[in-house]
């Protein structure tokens, strides 16, 4: 059983704000009514960090990564979570060994 | 059979399904955590006290960067500010539970459980051993998951060779795609990929998802804000 101080510290730091983000919407957000401005860029938050990390991963490390994401947004529009990551990780191997 | 239990059966029948993204997506997770420098305990305590995968590897990603504290409470905070949303509906619906089964619910709230809920909630009540039962088998899944991973993680000396530095790109476009195909979402993907590569591009090295983040958010908010114009000047 290895533990490091540095690596707990940050899992607590991350522990704490992922359960505050739960309970303040429980306890804060459950009494308040948002208007439509603050609650369209609340709920476009998810599609927003998602795409800010999935876009540079994909299209600004080179061709096998630009190949390889496209092909799991393909697959992704039909297929469950678990083939699209198979997919992913398969096609960037094999365009790796081609390039 | 008591009511409880019918119940519980009900939730986990709905989830069973659905359990092949769990098994892959904590797998991944732990792989990733023991490469990034965790132990498979480190690894295993973290899956069992944050509970969100999303927010788990998008810090593990900024976890050696300067000032890691702060990137990785922003990493935290904005793929898992979701919650906040989904527990403020929640809320409005469990009322009647005790507490401590709130609190449960709410501490250990998931997509699952949120999404069952709400639909749930379209026909019936929604009890505390419906959600249990959909969140018991996710939880379970998630440690042994994680725990999985990370013993086997161990053993790959080189997790480019298998695609694994690319697999949370893969979890992270299928997380996206059903928000991607929600209407209004283009514009936000669009303005929020793009600056994310800009400023990737311009030296940004661990802020660019933040960056890109609040240029897609900014976006969503200009187009309501044109959206509520136009409602009142018909």
């Amino acid at each position: 059983m290895t533990m490091d101080a540095y690596n707990l510290t940050l899992i607590l730091l991350v522990t704490l704000v992922t359960f505050a983000m739960r309970a303040v919407g429980a306890v804060v957000m459950a009494r308040v009514e948002l208007g439509p401005v603050s609650s369209a860029a609340f709920e476009a938050m998810p599609v927003a960090v998602l795409t800010a990390f999935i876009a540079p991963a994909v299209l600004s490390q080179g061709l096998p990564e630009a190949i390889a994401g496209t092909a799991a947004v393909l697959v992704g529009l039909r297929a469950p979570m678990a083939v699209v990551i198979v997919v992913a990780m398969a096609v960037v191997v094999a365009m790796r060994h081609v390039g | 059979m008591t009511a409880a239990k019918q119940e519980f059966l009900d939730g986990l029948r709905l989830v069973l399904p659905i359990l092949v993204a769990p098994v892959s997506f904590s797998f991944i997770t732990g792989a990733i955590s023991v490469q990034k420098g965790l132990s498979a305990f480190e690894a295993t305590l973290m899956s069992a006290t944050v509970f969100a995968g999303g927010g788990q590897l998008l810090a593990l990603e900024v976890w050696y960067e300067p000032q890691a504290w702060l990137l990785v409470m922003l990493a935290a905070v904005s793929i898992n500010v979701r919650f906040a949303l989904q527990a403020a509906s929640v809320q409005r619906k469990i009322n009647h539970f005790t507490p401590v089964q709130r609190w449960l619910t709410i501490a250990t709230l998931n997509d699952p459980a949120w999404g069952m809920s709400e639909i749930r909630h379209l026909s019936r009540q929604v009890s505390f051993w419906f959600i249990f039962g959909i969140t018991v088998p996710i939880y379970l899944i998630w440690e042994f998951g994680t725990l999985a991973g990370a013993l086997l993680g161990k053993l790959i000396d080189d997790p480019t060779k298998l695609g694994l530095d690319f697999a949370f790109v893969g979890i992270f476009i299928a997380l996206a795609l059903p928000f991607w195909k929600r209407s209004g979402a283009v514009p936000v993907a669009l303005a929020s990929g793009s600056v994310a590569i800009a400023a990737k591009l311009a030296g940004f090295s661990a802020m660019y998802v933040f960056i890109g983040a609040m240029a897609g958010v900014a976006m969503a908010g200009l187009l309501a804000a044109r959206r509520a114009k136009q409602v009142q000047t018909p």
